[in-house]
């Protein structure tokens, strides 16, 4: 019997932008604090191999969505803090509509027991 | 004796090797890195256990260099990347404002061919053809004795009009793309 593991690899991938752009929804935040986040809200099935964020977050800020400073922590350590841009909130909504299509169709099948 | 200042300046040595750069994004995954060990130590595991999970935690070298690859190439291709560049940061921004000012540069530039290199009996037909839009507005500037000709009033008014032509379409050229980005965004296509 096909067994999937904790969640595909293409799902968290295809996953990273939203919660990113959700998660900076809420505030700025800098990439740590972002990973930490999404593993407590997942309970740890959402497990990111950490380096992997920081292309999407390079990635986002190039195309417009988010933007960066460096700035320090109270402990003095330097950081990198991420906000929101309006482009990004906008991205947000779609990637909202669009999840929000998927998990419709999928929780009509299932209440049909097609799946 | 485990020196953890050591093993990062080696795991730093082992991603520039890989070809990770510095400072961007080297130092962002080398603060990840210390933030991990730090949270590690803190909740009772040793140093060295704490490096070796955090350093696990981040990914290797190689995993790294592939994502940063794959990012680099989808900038490549997509208008994303374009947008890097400070002139398409400024058409991202300010729209408009660039469509009107190309507009305005493609109206000296074709008016400073078409001056060149029409005979002044076809400029002066296309001065009176440009014009015949805007003559009540001319007349009202300079009043209705006073016609245009090939001269340089004539000229500097023909320059005028294809520039205030050329911004209009750059204007709505601006508009059509803010639009387009606006029900688009972030898209990178």
């Amino acid at each position: 019997m096909y067994s999937p593991p904790v969640i595909r690899k293409e799902l968290v991938a295809a996953s990273a932008e939203p919660l990113v752009l959700s998660l900076l929804a809420k505030g700025e935040s800098y990439g740590y604090a972002i990973i930490q986040e999404v593993k407590a809200r997942s309970e740890g099935k959402l497990n990111w191999t950490d380096g992997m964020l920081y292309p999407v977050l390079h990635r986002m800020e190039h195309r417009g969505l988010i933007k960066s400073r460096w700035g320090e922590s109270e402990t003095g350590r330097k950081r990198k803090y991420y906000s929101l841009k309006k482009d990004g909130k906008l991205a947000m909504q779609k990637h909202h509509e669009h999840w929000t299509l998927i998990h419709g169709v999928l929780s009509g099948l299932k209440k049909e027991q097609y799946v | 004796m485990f020196d953890l200042e050591q093993a990062i300046a080696d795991w730093r040595k082992q991603m520039l090797a890989a070809g990770i750069k510095a400072p961007v994004p080297l130092e962002e995954l080398e603060i990840h890195l210390r933030d991990e060990i730090e949270l590690q130590i803190k909740s009772g595991v040793e140093e060295e256990r704490a490096f070796g999970g955090a350093v696990a935690q981040v990914g290797p070298a190689d995993f790294l260099k592939t994502e940063f690859e794959r990012s680099k190439e989808f900038l490549s291709w997509s208008v994303g990347s374009f947008a890097a560049m400070p002139c398409n940061r400024v058409i991202k921004k300010h729209p408009v404002g660039f469509g009107a000012a190309i507009g305005m540069l493609m109206g000296i530039v074709i008016f400073a061919v078409g001056n060149s290199l029409i005979p002044d009996y076809l400029l002066l037909k296309a001065i009176n053809a440009v014009q015949s839009p805007l003559i009540p507005v001319v007349n009202w500037i300079q009043g209705p004795s006073r016609g245009w000709g090939p001269d340089n009033a004539g000229i500097c008014k023909l320059l005028l009009i294809m520039m205030g032509y050329w911004a209009l379409i750059g204007l709505l050229a601006g508009f059509g793309c803010r639009l387009v980005s606006s029900r688009n965004p972030g898209k990178s296509t």
